[in-house]
Order: C-alpha cells, then structure tokens, then sequence
C-alpha cells in the first residue's frame, strides 16, 4: 500500500474512528485502525467487537493494498504533524513509512487479515432520517439512559417502531424520556423493538453532521447507521425492554405553563445550596408562584420563586435536581408543559415535538 | 474556644445488679451472670462480691465456677436489661438530647448546654446518679469532664456508685499518673506493646514523639498522642449508626475438620444475613474470627466490590479468609462472622427517598 492523502482529511477520518478504541483490549490488532486502499479511496475502520466504525477520504493511491497502523500513535502524530500532505507507504512486514513535511516515521503494524471482518446481518426494519433529526432526538433522550449495567436492556435506547411512528425510549428506573416521530418514506419492514447500545448510540450522536441522511437498517442482533461520511454497525441489546407505556399517567389534574429559561436558572440556582447527590429540592406550586427550596447540612439553604399562572391546590413536591433540570437543559422549546396529579405520583414534562418525560418524585420516608 | 462539659454513665455491675434487684435473696451474694456451668460460654457481668474472686466478665464460666464455687450463676435475661437500659435513657433525655450510648449499660452525654440550665455539670450527674437510683434501684458511676476520653477515664476511677470530676486544670497530672492500660482504646495487646518499649504511664507516654506512634501504631497512634495531651474533639453524636453486625459462637468441644467448621461458618453466615436484613443494611466488609484452643484469638479481613447482606456472599468471603487461618492445624474455640462498612446514611433522617417505576 503505498499513497498521499491531506493531512486534514486523514485527521477529520482518523478522529471519527478512534474514539471507540479502548485501551486494554483483550486483541491487540483491536488497538489498531485497519486501512484499506482501493481505486481512489482510503478507507478506516475501527471495532471493539461490539460496534464498528468505517469512514472513506479520498486519496491519491500509487499501489493499493491493506495494513493495521496502532490508532491512538497515528492519530498523535497527525495532529501535530506540520505540512499539507501525508504520505503512507506500507511493505510487507506491515512497516508503515509515514512522512509529513520534514517529519519522517515508521510505523509497526500487523497484518489486516487479523483484523476481525464485519458481521452480515438481514435487515427486518429500514428507516431514513435527516442527520438533524436523529442528532436532536438523541440528545433529548440518551442522558436518561441507565448507567448502571446489570440491566442490561436499560443501558440503551429502544427503538420502537409501530405503524410508521417510532418511538424513542430511554429510561433509568427513575425517569423515562421518550420522542414519537412519525417516519415517512423510506421506511419498511415490520413493527417490532430494537435496543440500542447507550456506547453506540452515543458514538453516532458525535457523528452525525447538520446536513445529510441517515439511513438506518435494524436486524435481529445487529443494526447499522449510514451517512454519507460514516458506516457504523453496532451489535443491539437482546432482551425484552420494561413495558414503558404503564408508567406514563393516563390522565392529569393540573397543567402548568413553565419558562424554560427561567426556570433551569432558578433550579441551577437554588441547587447550589446542595452538597451531593443524594441531595433534592423542594417544588411548592402555590397562588400562582412556583418556590424552590434547597437545604443541606454541609452547606447552608437556599429559596427563589418564579411566578406562574397556578390557582389549584398547593402542591408540594420534591425532586432530584439534576433528574428535574435534564428535560429543560435538552430542550429547545421556550415553553415547557408540567403535568401533574399530586405531590407523590409521577410527573410528565412535554416539550413539543414529540418530547415526553416522566420523573419520579421523591418522597418521605 | 468554649470548654465542653461531658458527663461518661457507667452503670455498676449493671446485669448481676438487676439480679440482685429483683431477687433481694441475691444481696450481698456472688452473682455471675453470663452461661451457666459446665458449659463453654463466658461471664456477662459478676457482681462485687463475685469480683472479690477474680471473676470478671468474658471469663468462661468454667473458670469462674472454680475461683468462685459458691456463687450464683443465672442465665443472662436481656429483655430485662434493656427495658432498665431504656428507662435509664430517658433519665438522660430529661438533662439534654446529646446522649450517645456506648453499650446497654454505658452512655455519653454532652451538657454544655442542658435543657435544665444547670451551670454545673456535676450536679447534674449527681441528679442523674440519684434518680437512676430511686427510679431503678441501681448504682451507676459518673465521670465528668470537657471531653469524652477524659469522662469515660473518669467513671471509671471510683466505683461501684462514684463520681470523678476531671477539671482542665487537674487534666495533666490526672493523665500523666494514669497506668498504660486505662487508657480507653488501649487494650491488653496494645498495652503490653507500650510496656515493652518502656511506656507504663500517661507521662511514659508523652515523651513518645508523633511519628513514633503513627510508624508502630498507624491511625491509633494519632489518637494516642491526642488522648495524652488532654485533645479528643470527638462530639457526642446522638444515635450513631450501627458500625458492624455480626455472630459469634463458643463450640462446645474444640474442633479441627475442616467440613464441620465451614458448617458453623456457614449457619453464622445465614444468621448474619438474617440480622441485616432486620435493620435493612448491607455492608462492604466481612470479617472472620477465629479463637484457637489455647484462647489467642485472630481476625481476618476482605472488603468487596460492592455492598452485600447475602448469607451465601458473606459466606463465600468468610470460608475464603478462612484459608488465611491456622484451621485444621489448630483446634479451634470459637467462630465469628461480622459484617461492616455500611452505606453512609443520608444526611437529613428525614430525607425524601427517590421512588422507581415499577418496572
């Protein structure tokens, strides 16, 4: 393998690919990114065996050919190299020669054929979005995700796909986010769940850009994700995800118009009396003011109000503040809808566009 | 900075007193309470007249029987002793809510500022010793003084029914005359390492430098350099959580299979679980004790990953930290299992819990 290609397009492609690298793998070619040159195309990919990442730059190839050069050393000497063009000449041992400007470096690899191959798999359920889109559903859910491991189907996101409309869930026990979208034209296949590991579905986040597609191919194990500048395949969650629907409230008693600026800044606000995690703040809708109060040992309290249009019956209500602010800091609404029936029973927050959150209050032992 | 004034409660010979109490024929007697003769347990408490022998508690029994045939030995009655024990605490109640039980029969408390506006802590553990007395019928020793070592040190110094005052100004010469081994956290092993480096008293102990302690005794020696110097900044702290739960048992025969000692283990293990899940804690860290024939006892420790309170778990542990005994090779005496390094307690006690989705 022996070609030339832009310093900055290697850069953009290398950072797209090594973020999944981990540091002690039990494969050592798993450190490595597999190159491969053909025609006028240099393509990278990366794997943790779980999820797999290719991107393609263009590039002027002399002599096309495949090799495995360590990620994180590459991607080192790229970003500081200094001149326009890098030349990659790989010989036989896997030595890669790798030269920028006056700089010059050889590189040990191993051989590509150790590099694991992908996993075929038949898709069951194909659907097209613009990269905007899945980018903004992600973030309004993916921090809801559960970072506790042994629940396995909680760790990632469903995926839900019901007569043209999926629905996004993310949940930890304690709060749930969730994003309905009704899907249009390239969508096929049947109705049905799939579960989203929260690493990948974090990994495409980072990629997705502002303009494009995504066209998304779920199977029974394993689904991809393909832009224009990125293929990534990751292997999904088996198991079955909790009945999600049983925990939204059928019906509310007291709708609240809430300011979202106002509000996360009051919240943000009155947190700082907090000293940790184990840490609530108290909510007291009341003749038409909205009072936060916030009390620690180590610290000392503090209370702010808001005034909003409220003329029911005093509600007092506590919350995790961090569990509180997430649906607001995600949000891109002005407005956000409050719903609630009482001090002790689930809350919804609508945000529009789909967006529902469900929060668990705290309660008194 | 403001002098605190803390009041240490000893209750005298506390079961044995309550014994004698409710049996008037026991006055004046030898009474040892704790497993009866002839079998492997050991003396609860012995009376004053049964301490005249050399009984004294954690003695087995079988050993006091011979120092002292003729007394009288009763099964302990622990429900008896608690309901004196709670009737005593809320004699204490009355004086001021900063009272932190050390055991059922010993309790700190912090009157600096008391409900009664009593200037003087003295008076107040002379009011407390006399209603324990007309309200129980039981004697308690009192030790009063502007920290807790120093009251604790001081209930001791005359008993049974007496009372030692440690004032600041008499603090250096009281501490400095005290023997190695009244040092409250200074126990028989402890001690007898300061007799061997030439400290025998709290003015021995004193010429010792700070790192000194700290290189033979680790995190204790800092204490120890502390309590001598008349410094304990430990607070009277009203309902301390429980810091361990465990189970221990006196075979009754010594015993070296292997198969029959994981046995025990393994009940002490189920109990254990049983007693966490009573108080709804799980902790960090098992503990394993093991006392061989000839009464030198040993522990062995192993903190987990995460917090556990299954009697499978802690067997697990326990049966592998048993592997870092002498078992087998040595006959063994007794067993114990504890558990401890609970989760810390949320700050307020009235904290809101996060509810869960019932999923």
């Amino acid at each position: 393998m022996k070609l030339k290609v832009k310093k900055d397009k290697l850069l953009k492609a290398l950072q797209k690919v090594t973020n999944i690298i981990g540091n002690r793998s039990t494969l050592p070619v798993l450190a490595n990114i597999l190159f491969e040159a053909e025609g006028s195309t240099l393509t990278l990919t990366a794997t943790d065996l779980e999820l797999r990442i290719k991107t393609s730059i263009e590039a002027t190839i002399e002599k096309e050919g495949k090799t495995t050069i360590r990620a994180k050393k590459l991607l080192s000497l790229v970003t500081k190299f200094i001149g326009d063009d890098v030349i990659m000449d790989c010989n036989e041992n896997h030595h890669t020669r790798i030269e920028c400007g006056t700089a010059k470096f050889t590189l040990l690899g191993l051989a590509s054929d150790d590099f694991p191959v992908p996993v075929d798999f038949v898709p069951i359920r194909k659907m097209k979005f613009k990269e905007m889109e899945l980018s903004r559903i992600l973030d309004q859910i993916s921090y809801a995700v559960s970072l506790d491991d042994s629940r396995k189907v909680l760790h990632g996101i469903l995926f839900s796909m019901k007569e043209n409309t999926l629905t996004s869930v993310a949940t930890d026990g304690k709060r749930l986010a969730l994003v309905e979208k009704i899907l249009d034209e390239g969508t096929s296949g049947s109705d049905g769940d799939s579960i989203i590991p929260l690493k990948s579905a974090n990994e495409i986040k980072r990629l997705l850009e502002k303009d494009g597609e995504v066209s998304i191919e779920l199977g029974e194990k394993q689904a991809s994700f393909v832009t224009a500048s990125f293929k990534l395949t990751t292997k999904l969650i088996e198991g079955n995800y909790p009945n999600y629907r049983q925990v939204i409230p059928p019906s509310f008693g007291k709708f609240i118009d809430i300011p979202r600026e106002l509000f996360i800044a009051k919240l943000e606000l009155v947190s700082i009396a907090l000293a940790d995690s184990s840490a609530f703040i108290k909510l007291c809708f009341d003749n038409n003011t909205l009072s936060f109060k916030a009390a620690s040992t180590d610290v000392g309290e503090g209370n702010d109000y808001i005034e909003i249009p409220y003329t029911d019956t005093k509600i007092d209500i506590s919350f995790n503040p961090d569990f509180l602010a997430d649906p607001f800091r995600h949000s891109a609404a002005d407005k956000v809808v409050l719903k609630m029936n009482d001090g002790f029973s689930p809350v919804a927050i609508e945000g529009g566009e789909g967006f529902l959150y469900v929060i668990m209050p705290m309660r008194n032992k | 900075m403001l002098v605190r004034k803390i009041i240490h409660i000893d209750m005298d010979a506390f079961y044995a007193s309550i014994e004698q109490r409710d049996n008037p024929r026991l006055k004046g007697r030898a009474v040892i309470v704790g497993g009866l003769p002839g079998t492997r347990s050991v003396v609860a408490t012995a009376s004053y007249e049964a301490r005249k022998f050399g009984v004294h508690s954690a003695m087995p029994v079988n050993q006091a029987r011979k120092l002292c045939p003729h007394g009288i030995f009763l099964p302990v009655r622990m429900d008896a002793y608690c309901q004196e024990s709670e009737r005593i605490r809320k004699i204490f109640l009355d004086y001021t809510d900063l009272v932190e039980p050390l055991s059922i029969d010993e309790a700190y408390l912090d009157v600096t500022h008391n409900k009664k506006n009593i200037p003087s802590a003295t008076w107040i553990a002379q009011e407390i010793q006399k209603r324990i007395y007309s309200e129980t019928g039981l004697t308690a020793s009192a030790g009063v003084s502007f920290n807790m070592f120093l009251a604790k040190v001081a209930s001791g110094c005359r008993k049974p029914a007496g009372l030692t005052v440690i004032t600041p100004k008499d603090a250096d010469s009281f501490i400095d005359t005290l023997p190695i081994g009244e040092f409250y956290g200074i126990g028989k092993v402890t001690a007898e390492r300061f007799r061997q480096i030439g400290v025998n008293s709290g003015s021995d102990l004193k010429k010792v430098s700070l790192s000194d302690l700290v290189s033979d005794f680790g995190k204790s020696g800092l204490y120890y350099y502390n309590i001598v110097r008349g410094v304990d900044d430990r607070t009277v702290t009203p309902d301390v959580q429980r810091k361990s739960v465990g189970r221990e048992i006196t075979l009754q025969h010594d015993i070296d299979k292997m198969n029959k000692i994981l046995e025990i283990i393994k009940g002490l293990s189920l109990e254990v679980e049983e007693l966490l899940k009573e108080e709804e804690l799980s902790g960090k860290t098992v503990t394993l004790k093991v006392k061989y024939d000839d009464f030198t006892s040993i522990t062995r420790q192993r903190s987990l990953d995460s917090f556990i309170n299954s009697g499978n778990v802690i067997f697990a542990t326990a049966s592998e930290l048993l592997n870092k005994t002498e078992a087998g090779k040595r006959k063994i005496r007794l067993l114990g299992v504890t558990v401890s390094g609970f989760h810390p307690l949320p700050s307020e006690d009235n904290a809101p819990v996060q509810l869960t989705f019932p999923f």
